[in-house]
């Protein structure tokens, strides 16, 4: 055989590596195997609770198929716990994670009952663990007798009331003796269970024992009736039994008397007895009743002579469980203070309202209402991100009070800022037991003023109080703690958005550039309105002589028109009624030729003598038009001519 | 990746030119494709974010359970792999230099302060942090923040971008009051229009006695000398504003690039300095 090679050793070392790997994965995730019994008669069942600790979500159920026994799984909750700590500025978070899956087991056999091994596959690898060892006493079938326990609710939530009813039920007597009780009332059975005795149960509030009990005692010896537990009494009495009671010292069991009703088991009429109690749970946890032991004579038949035939029996009806759960896991707030209720309401207020960054303040939460308080915890309030944003808050160590309805938490926090702030509102959730839902309520929201915080430095040497410093933040001398904020792993910008500050320059510029523009428009407005007319005047004048020379007949009048609008427009005067006169001197004055001035005086003459001759004729009228189109572009150029020559000059 | 996606683009380019496919069929695959290259490359940078939530996540809680200097700079140092890998923001350079402190590294504690202060501005716990920083690299219990910290003030306190935001603000405030003294005419201007009052009653109230009746100058020029007022303290304080800011932006901006790429020639390292007593 060849040594290994360096690649076999890697390889070896690398799958040394994953087992170890894999067997500290192992332990990190045990089972806890707890059971609520460690004796049960046959056909009882017991409660066994496995923990998971060190998973929680998606964990396979264990595997409870190894036993020898009816499994029934009853459901899994978290129990995850979530512990934020800070110390000396340090956080310290502990998350430790579990789930209780919950199973209830009866046994197919007498003796001791195993309650192992219990399995868990996570990831391919099992995890084994098991319980301790449960006595399981076997009893003699029959079926004169049968007593049971029963609860009307196998799981509540705190502060919902259920029944647990004793129930015994005694086979009914043969015909033609069936009107009779098949109890012998000379000799009692005697019923026994441990919630008759027990006037208080740690969790639960108790029906009145005692009240309960006093109604049920009879006196009538002929009364058939049971005796319950231990229940005697000193005073003997005498007229009940004038020959029995003559020790007065000897302790006498009391008789109670349980109404029957006549059902019918199994085909076979029976008389039950029934006793019903009402708790109402105060707690979260397992609650067993029972057993129910019965022992004593029942009468089962009678003789010719019309004797009873009495029989002596002992049978014992199993305990039952019932658990008060919490409310459901789905949709629980992160908030939630494990109470349950018709209504709560919570308050917020802060010893201080003007504080220093950093000094503590005490904030006391006041929740109360139609609530369970058995359960209640205070609200983790660092889970809450708005809350620490502004404050830190040491919710480890909170003060409980109780209060009328309700409870009193009281934290410290911390301002870490300074500045006008405000507490946000404090989340609470309770489960609506009305609703079926989960509910949440806020607190106001509390402003503080945290002001910086300083210290005054005095100089001793020279015992005069001096304000040598002022400096800001010197009370504490332990590094700040760090932040867990979710924007540390996402990149910041640094500075704006480019397009926001590229807009924020060009705006202003460009905002005062428009309204130069608009401002120096403006201001000209008159200038370009009337450049704008000198230009448009020949072109108009024009095509409006054009229009005027088509039309079948040419009326002097507007011709006449068009010539001083021309004329107005391109000379920058106002009104349009110029005289021939008027219109040569202006022509002249503005550097017309005094031949073309003439020529317009003369055009404009002719056509007012033509409106107050009636004999004008159609073409001559034509005739002023193609002159008065001939002659306009040379006062049009005449009228340029000057600022050409400027122009050209310049 | 770029090789995947130039590979992907070639391998489309000759399909595309080689095809007798119909053209609202190209468009459909076109899009199709598109898609797909946009799925790929936001898959890709989603893993990026997840792996620096990881990373940061992973470093606080190293941070919570570090006891020792060489734990606290370890934890430095995974603070630091998310900078190196491009993440900036304030959170992350605030935790760095506390990791820093602790670890006895006062020099890059200092340093990593500083440019958390660029991004959250002078928060009270940066304060504290960054004074043991600096006591620590003066080898005293306790150190001052620098004088220009309290001169300066403005330039430490507040973010750059919110400085940034200040400068340009100051930027529109300049061009408002410029805008508002084009839209108003000038004190003299508008006083000889509605008044030509003698020098000696220049400081008088503007109501002046004229034939035994007081007379008040006209409402338009009393709301344009106004405007013409408003304008020049708004211009005054815009320039101011957008002066004093943009230098304070510009020196962080460029001192931010200076760090940014001398970042990563940093060498952190674990001091234990023995504590002087005062």
């Amino acid at each position: 055989m060849s040594p290994p090679s360096s690649k076999d050793l890697h390889r070896i070392a690398l799958a040394a590596l994953c087992l170890s790997a894999a067997s500290v994965a192992r332990a990190e995730i045990t089972l806890d195997v707890q059971i609520n019994r460690t004796q049960i008669y046959l056909g009882e069942s017991l409660l066994i609770n496995v923990t998971v600790n060190g998973a929680d979500d998606g964990l396979p159920a264990p595997d409870l198929s190894a036993l020898k026994a009816d499994v029934q799984p009853l459901g899994s909750q978290s129990q995850s716990q979530h512990v934020i700590q800070i110390i000396n500025g340090h956080i310290t978070r502990n998350d430790t994670q579990s789930r209780l899956f919950q199973f209830n087991v009866k046994p197919r056999a007498s003796g001791t009952f195993a309650t192992g091994p219990i399995t868990l596959m996570i990831n391919h690898h099992q995890i084994q663990s098991s319980g301790p060892d449960v006595q399981v006493t076997g009893q003699e079938s029959q079926d004169f007798v049968i007593a049971k326990v029963l609860a009307d609710r196998e799981s509540v939530l705190v502060d919902s009331p259920f029944n647990i009813t004793l129930s015994v039920a005694v086979a009914g007597i043969p015909a033609p003796n069936e009107k009779f009780e098949p109890i012998d009332p000379s000799s009692p059975p005697r019923l026994a269970c441990d919630i008759l005795s027990q006037a208080e149960i740690s969790g639960l509030q108790t029906p009145n024992l005692q009240q309960l009990m006093q109604g049920l005692v009879t006196d009538d010896p002929r009364t058939p009736a049971f005796q319950i537990n231990d229940y005697q009494a000193q005073a003997p009495n005498f007229f009940s039994n004038p020959f029995a009671g003559l020790d007065p010292f000897h302790p006498r069991p009391i008789r109670f008397r349980l109404e029957p009703s006549p059902i019918t088991l199994n085909q076979r009429a029976y008389r039950e007895y029934k006793l019903t109690l009402t708790y109402t749970p105060r707690q979260e946890g397992d609650y067993t009743f029972g057993p129910l032991s019965f022992k004593g004579p029942v009468i089962t038949g009678a003789t010719a002579q019309g004797q009873p035939i009495l029989r002596q029996i002992s049978c014992v009806g199993p305990a039952v469980t019932v658990r008060v759960v919490p409310p459901p896991e789905t949709n629980r707030p992160d908030c939630f203070i494990g109470s349950v209720g018709t209504n709560l309401s919570a308050h917020a207020a802060l010893d201080a309202a003007i504080c220093k960054v950093g000094d503590p303040l005490t904030l006391t939460l006041d929740i109360a209402g139609a609530i369970s308080l058995g359960n209640i915890r205070p609200p983790m309030l660092n889970l809450q991100p708005n809350l620490t944003a502004d404050f830190r808050i040491y919710d480890d160590n909170v003060e409980s009070t109780a209060i009328p309805s309700g409870k009193r938490f009281r934290y410290r926090i911390r301002p870490i800022r300074e500045g006008t702030l405000e507490f946000p509102p404090v989340q609470v959730a309770w489960y609506d037991t009305a609703g079926r839902a989960y509910r949440t309520v806020h607190t106001q929201p509390i402003p503080v003023q945290a002001h910086a915080n300083t210290q005054l430095i005095s100089d001793s040497t020279n015992a005069v109080t001096h304000v040598t410093r002022l400096t800001v933040e010197r009370t504490t001398t332990t590094p700040s703690a760090i932040t867990v904020v979710d924007a540390g792993a996402r990149t910041e910008h640094l500075l704006p958005a480019t397009h926001t500050m590229l807009s924020s320059l060009v705006a202003g510029p460009l905002g005062w550039l428009i309204a130069w523009a608009g401002l120096l428009f403006h201001r000209n407005r008159a200038s370009l309105s009337a450049a704008h007319r000198r230009n448009r005047a020949l072109p108009q004048a024009l095509a409006a002589l054009r229009a005027a020379s088509h039309a079948p007949h040419p009326d002097a009048a507007t011709v006449g028109h068009v010539l001083r609008a021309y004329l107005t427009a391109r000379l920058g005067i106002a009104g349009g009624s110029l005289t021939s006169g008027e219109t040569i001197a202006l022509l002249q004055t503005h550097g017309v030729p005094e031949a073309t001035a003439a020529a317009c005086g003369a055009l404009l003459v002719r056509l007012d003598q033509s409106l107050y001759r009636p004999d004008t004729r159609e073409t001559e009228t034509a005739g002023v038009i193609r002159e008065a189109m001939a002659l306009l572009p040379q006062i049009a150029s005449s009228l340029d001519r000057p600022l050409k020559e400027t122009g050209d000059g310049q | 990746m770029r090789s995947c996606c130039a590979h992907f683009l070639i391998r489309w380019r000759g399909r595309s030119a080689g095809g007798h496919a119909r053209a609202p069929e190209r468009a459909g695959h076109l899009i199709l494709r598109m898609l797909a290259v946009l799925l790929f490359v936001q898959t890709i940078l989603h893993a990026d974010e997840s792996s620096s939530h990881f990373l940061w996540e992973q470093a606080n809680a190293r941070m919570a359970n570090a006891h020792t200097p060489e734990d606290f700079l370890e934890t430095a140092r995974t603070y630091n792999r998310l900078a190196s890998g491009g993440v900036r923001n304030g959170p992350l350079f605030y935790n760095l230099g506390t990791a820093l402190l602790l670890a006895g590294d006062g020099e890059n504690a200092a340093a990593a302060f500083r440019r958390a202060e660029r991004y959250l501005g002078s928060t009270p716990e940066l304060r504290v942090n960054l004074r043991q920083a600096l006591a620590r690299q003066l080898g005293q219990p306790d150190a001052d923040l620098p004088w220009d910290h309290i001169v300066f003030f403005w330039h430490y306190d507040e973010p750059l971008r919110v400085r940034a935001l200040a400068a340009l603000c100051g930027w529109l405030l300049l061009w408002l009051a410029l805008l508002l003294r084009l839209l108003t005419r000038p004190p003299a201007e508008s006083a000889v229009s509605w008044d030509a009052r003698p020098p000696f009653l220049e400081k008088a109230p503007l109501v002046e006695l004229k034939g035994g009746r007081p007379r008040e100058p006209p409402h338009h020029a009393v709301l344009s000398d106004r405007m013409r007022s408003l304008a020049n303290a708004c211009l005054f304080f815009g320039m101011l504003l957008c002066l004093v800011f943009t230098v304070s932006t510009a020196f962080s901006w460029v001192q931010e690039q200076m760090d940014d790429r001398t970042w990563s020639e940093r060498v952190f390292a674990s001091k234990t300095v023995s504590e002087q007593k005062p």
